[in-house]
């Protein structure tokens, strides 16, 4: 729920963060995978929210 | 008012007339350069008032003609922006009844040049001394930008340029805050639509920017209060008000700097098409580094579970087993290798014997062959000979000249072979080849 209301910069950001965690050689390989489907969970809900914004540049 | 009617002809007499008769022959007027080209042998040059401003927000001009040969030399000399004086006077153009200034002679006008640049120096030291030109004083511009102010005019074409490349973008706010971006009034009416932007606390950045007009007009921008106005900002400000060779003061305390509102409508935010291709990087990256990561994971897994095989009672005894079974299948292959020459050569010999008897059976045989043949022409020479005898001893035969009619005598079991074997009377035997008959000599 808390992640509808993310911004796209602040998605973004997290997406970054997720990224250098993951690089990370010492998390576990449960949290690697969390972090993995939550990554991919970000880009669908980006990619959505670009969508979004391509919309919203046609109407004007 | 006259009521007579001129003809356009009777006017521009009129006025070039009256032109002759003016107290000011020859002048000098000074201005700035906002245009300047050279026609063959002709330069044309625009020059406008420095401060004056009319009621139409524009600058009071006169067009300056330079002849030939000056033309050449100042049209290498001059540039717009230039703030110049002219030694000149008045030519009216019957044909267009257009009123110019034909030069004699420009020079540059170091005073004005001059003025103008010290008061720039004692600014700049000014800010300097505030630490207001610290680099580290700059504001980092936010990736996403959600509402721009724009200090402008609404009629300047940059604006209408910058509108159409922010939304072509990313989408935002764009609100403008009406400005003179020129002239006399220029700096008053800036610091007051900065001071309504500073006001609305949605606003992400600021951008300064005017659409064109000539490089003296930048000088408003070195203006103290209004460089200090600037300096008060809590969102990052662009400046986008042309390029110069002598910055103007407003861009050294900006926080980014662009020549044109163009550039500053490319410089904030990403585009949407920037976005989607750095979206799909996130994505390999993530998959990539997840992937890489599963595979140091399995590769671990692996080495682990390699280590526990090799710890293993089993594994030692399967080890062993390999090891014997590996020595065994050297053995066996060495005894097939070495039974494999044995039998090579065994095969070798045998052939060998083989053909030797061979060899020598048929040497045998031909040796007998040619004995039976030297046996068997013996033989037949033998056998040539005998029948030659046969036939020798049948010729002897005494009954064969019977068969032709001879006999032959006996007396007494004698054969008589002489007459004078023989008497009168004698009782004699004549043998024929069919039988005996007696018979009496006489």
């Amino acid at each position: 729920m808390e992640e509808k209301k993310m911004k796209y910069s602040q998605m973004e950001e997290r997406l970054n963060e997720i990224i250098t965690k993951l690089s990370d050689t010492k998390i576990d390989l449960d949290e690697q995978i969390a972090l993995f489907k939550e990554g991919k969970n970000l880009v669908e809900k980006m990619q959505a929210k670009l969508e979004e914004f391509k919309s919203e540049l046609n109407k004007e | 008012m006259n009521n007579y009617i001129f003809k356009v002809s009777e006017l521009s007499n009129y006025i070039e007339e009256h032109l002759k008769t003016l107290q000011i022959k020859r002048f000098f007027v000074k201005g700035e350069i906002t245009n300047i080209k050279l026609n063959r042998t002709i330069l044309y040059i625009t020059l406008a008032d420095i401060d004056n401003i009319n009621e139409n927000q524009k600058r009071e001009e006169f067009n300056v003609l330079v002849f030939s040969p000056k033309s050449f030399t100042y049209s290498n000399s001059f540039k717009i922006g230039d703030q110049i004086i002219v030694d000149g006077e008045f030519n009216f153009y019957k044909h267009t009844s257009t009123i110019s200034i034909i030069a004699f002679e420009i020079k540059k006008d170091e005073e004005a040049k001059s003025k103008a640049l010290l008061e720039k120096q004692k600014t700049l030291e000014y800010l300097f001394d505030l630490g207001y030109l610290d680099e580290t004083r700059k504001l980092k511009l936010p990736r996403f930008v959600e509402h721009i102010g724009v200090i402008s005019s609404s009629t300047a074409a940059g604006f209408s340029d910058f509108c159409t490349i922010m939304r072509s973008k990313f989408p935002c706010k764009i609100s403008l805050f009406e400005s003179k971006m020129q002239g006399a009034e220029a700096v008053n009416s800036m610091i007051e639509s900065l001071n309504k932007a500073y006001k609305d606390e949605t606003i992400d950045c600021i951008v300064i920017t005017r659409g064109g007009g000539s490089v003296t007009d930048l000088d408003v921008f070195n203006n103290r209060e209004l460089v200090l106005k600037i300096c008060e900002r809590k969102v990052p400000i662009i400046t986008a008000i042309g390029h110069s060779i002598d910055q103007p003061i407003a861009d050294r305390v900006a926080d980014v700097v662009c020549v044109t509102p163009t550039d500053a409508a490319n410089t904030i935010n990403p585009s949407l098409y920037d976005l989607e291709y750095e979206l799909n990087e996130f994505d390999e990256k993530l998959k990539t580094i997840f992937i890489s990561k599963i595979k140091v994971a399995y590769n671990t897994l692996l080495s682990n579970q390699s280590v526990l095989n090799s710890k293993s009672p089993y594994s030692v005894e399967v080890e062993k087993l390999k090891s014997k079974n590996s020595l065994l299948n050297l053995y066996i292959n060495k005894n097939i290798e070495k039974s494999e020459t044995s039998l090579e050569n065994y095969n070798t010999k045998l052939k060998n014997l083989l053909n030797n008897f061979y060899q020598n059976e048929i040497s045998k045989q031909k040796l007998l062959f040619a004995k039976f043949e030297v046996f068997k022409n013996k033989l037949y020479d033998k056998i040539t000979y005998f029948e030659n005898l046969k036939l020798t001893f049948l010729s002897l035969d005494p009954k064969k000249p019977m068969n032709a009619g001879y006999i032959y005598i006996t007396k007494n079991d004698r054969i008589i072979k002489s007459s004078k074997q023989l008497q009168k009377d004698d009782e004699v035997n004549l043998v024929f080849v069919d039988g005996n008959k007696q018979a009496i000599i006489k």
